[in-house]
């Protein structure tokens, strides 16, 4: 009964291991394939996306220099402050799947944050001018390694964010990019590390709590209401004055007319 | 991390995808090789041992289910061995083979399983040879389904299909699929010569292979894996019928599963290192490919496990965080993002699809050539999500008894009469 040699059934086929190789092979190659497809058709998305918003960027800045008479009622920027906060969810969710080093997200990215900076640009004369209560803020982060409680940063923005849409506009700056723009901000404000967040100008180089943020913001608020009363107010008493100048200017005119009368 | 963490990803995606694809191709090329052969026209004499240790409960189960086997009486045995229980097994036992003729019943000190199984060997009288165990039971056209496969002369060993009863706990329906996986494995390692476990309830041996090699080995906790082995180390052939249903009853809860899986997967380190001679040319498929993989299958599973759990771990606690830091604030947060753009759809992704795919094909595949009725959609998804980290942590366990020498006994347990109102 006990035999030596391999039983038939035991036989290596060769040729079948090497066609299943071939085929598991082949599998992987069209699944990476697949996959690289996709990621190239979300790249190109992305790049129409950016096109898209750099002409409505564009378009908003000349509507409110063409408008001369209360430019500040006609120009409103919020749907393009919805699409700017998409391109950067989708390019977040790119770099992780595509690396921190990928050169097309790379590119993408600083493209991206010049968009954002003249945003911000934008909004902070529109803030001066027409007398806004916005919060403006720029968030500097890095990734995980250099800067674990950016997340937790990022993510307390983005509920202020939800919670005062009217009020609060965040643009978030990957603080390790190198580009022009952004040394000069970083410079002007004084952003040394991150995560670093410049509220209104003032910037602070260490993590906001919510808390602090959301203290920030209702005093923003707050400020713009009092400085809105105070011209009011201010109307109101020139408007006063001008009343009581007119109202003496006509008693001294019927005066004269009585004395000529007379 | 994550890049190391990628690569192990594709080696596993990449071995797991090799050998699914080889398997389900050995299934394809023996398709008309499923069938089990007729019985013998003259069939032969048949010895059933039942070892039993504490087993008042479900003895009598197992004996009806065995005297209802479709198989004439005259060529049957049934021989009960009571190892030593200190409950009324020993009695029930007497009274059945009072009233059957083709019953008989011993009785000796506790010694475990093997030395039961030995001393039953002693009085067998057939020509094949199995056990089944006091807990489990079997269909009534199983026996006549393997017989047919002893005509041929180099069949040492004839395995059944090996099923869990209802499941009633989540274990055990984890259980029902993981047993489900081991016919259809079994069934394709058949057709590759590559058995290496015959499980102990109802494999039926040739009686002079015994003879010839010596009884079981009454120094393992498991000697179903050393017959099985021991059959491949001599050239034996081992059959497998894919509808010979034989029922067990799975662990029911998360330790028992634990301590019967640590106790098989010790068993297995130690006899395939006493055999490890099979890991050669000589013994092709076997020794080349399926006993080389289920050691890296071992290897890939723990560390795929860790690497999956520190990354759940990571994003939970991270998620965590962020909400402590807004105050479970939550409500006007988006959630869900519906735009296809976040679509996963890298290389992983897919042949992650494809596996479970592969999957969901192989396990209603055997449902079906098994004769399985009952649903099972649920436990699948209940087995997709938990049973790569329990294997594994059973694996580790193994492993750490293993070097650390523990000691691993089988001496039978006192079952509680709640205990099988699960099953």
């Amino acid at each position: 009964m006990a035999k030596t040699k391999t039983s038939e059934r035991q036989k290596i086929q060769k040729s079948k291991y090497i066609m299943v190789l071939a085929v598991t092979t082949l599998i992987f190659i069209i699944g990476i394939l697949l996959g690289n497809y996709f990621a190239a058709q979300k790249l190109s998305q992305l790049d129409q996306l950016t096109q898209t918003l750099r002409t409505d960027t564009l378009a908003i800045e000349i509507q409110y220099d063409l408008i001369a008479e209360n430019p500040c009622d006609a120009v409103t920027d919020t749907p393009l402050a919805e699409q700017l906060y998409e391109l950067a969810t989708k390019l977040d969710y790119m770099e992780s799947r595509l690396g921190e080093d990928d050169e097309t997200v790379l590119d993408l990215k600083e493209y991206y944050m010049l968009l954002e900076l003249r945003h911000w640009m934008f909004n902070k004369k529109t803030n001066l001018q027409c007398g806004d209560d916005k919060s403006l803020i720029l968030y500097f982060y890095a990734n995980k390694d250099d800067c674990p409680s950016c997340e937790q940063q990022g993510f307390i923005l983005t509920w202020l964010r939800k919670n005062y849409p009217e009020n609060v506009l965040v643009y978030a700056f990957d603080y390790n990019i190198e580009n022009t723009a952004l040394d000069t901000i970083k410079t002007i404000y004084g952003v040394e590390n991150t995560p670093a967040v410049v509220f209104n100008e003032q910037a602070y180089n260490h993590f906001l709590t919510k808390s602090e943020l959301e203290a920030f913001t209702i005093q923003v608020m707050e400020d713009a209401k009092a400085k809105q009363e105070l011209d009011t107010n201010l109307n109101e008493t020139e408007a006063l004055k001008e009343l009581v100048e007119k109202t003496l200017q006509e008693l001294d005119a019927e005066k004269e007319a009585n004395n000529s009368d007379n | 991390m994550i890049v190391l963490g990628e690569i192990l990803m594709y080696i596993t995606s990449y071995f797991g995808l090799f050998a699914a694809l080889f398997f389900l191709l050995t299934l394809f090329e023996n398709r008309n090789h499923l069938k089990n052969p007729k019985p013998q026209k003259v069939l032969p004499t048949v010895t059933v041992m039942v070892p039993a240790c504490n087993e008042e409960f479900s003895l009598s189960k197992t004996i009806k289910s065995l005297l209802n086997l479709d198989y004439p009486k005259n060529k049957l045995q049934i021989i009960i061995i009571d190892d030593g229980s200190v409950d009324n097994t020993y009695k029930i036992a007497k009274e059945w083979a009072k009233k059957h003729k083709c019953i008989r019943a011993l009785t000796k000190p506790n010694g475990g399983k093997g030395t039961a199984l030995n001393l039953g060997l002693k009085y067998t009288t057939g020509e094949i040879v199995g056990c089944l165990d006091a807990d489990s039971v079997v269909d009534s056209d199983c026996l006549l389904k393997m017989v047919g496969y002893f005509k041929n002369k180099n069949v040492g060993a004839v395995t059944p299909s090996l099923k869990c009863t209802t499941p009633k706990t989540i274990w055990q329906r984890i259980q029902t699929i993981e047993f489900l996986l081991g016919v259809y494995l079994r069934k394709v390692f058949s057709f590759l010569g590559a058995i290496h476990v015959t499980p102990g309830p109802f494999t039926m041996f040739r009686k002079s292979f015994f003879d010839k090699t010596g009884g079981y080995d009454e120094t393992t906790v498991t000697e179903d894996i050393e017959v099985a082995l021991r059959l491949q180390s001599k050239g034996y052939e081992i059959e497998n019928a894919m509808d010979a249903n034989v029922y067990a009853i799975a662990m029911p809860t998360f330790l028992t599963t634990r301590k019967q899986r640590v106790r098989w997967y010790r068993g297995f380190l130690d006899n395939v290192f006493n055999y490890k001679n099979l890991f050669s040319k000589k013994y092709g498929n076997l020794g080349l490919f399926v006993l080389p993989s289920s050691f890296a299958s071992i290897f890939l599973a723990i560390t795929v496990s860790f690497y999956l759990i520190y990354h759940l771990a990571e994003s939970l606690l991270s998620r965590f965080t962020n909400l402590y830091m807004v105050g479970f604030d939550i409500w006007k947060l988006k959630w869900f993002n519906a735009d296809p753009f976040f679509i996963n759809n890298s290389p992983l992704m897919w042949l992650g699809w494809l596996s479970i795919a592969m999957g969901i094909f192989v396990i209603f595949f055997t449902k079906w050539a098994s004769k399985e009725k009952d649903k099972i959609a649920f436990n699948y998804i209940l087995f997709a999500l938990l049973y790569l980290p329990l294997f594994s942590y059973w694996w580790i366990e193994s492993l750490y008894c293993k070097l650390a020498k523990g000691k691993v006994e089988w001496k039978g347990r006192k079952r509680e009469a709640k205990e099988l109102e699960y099953c």
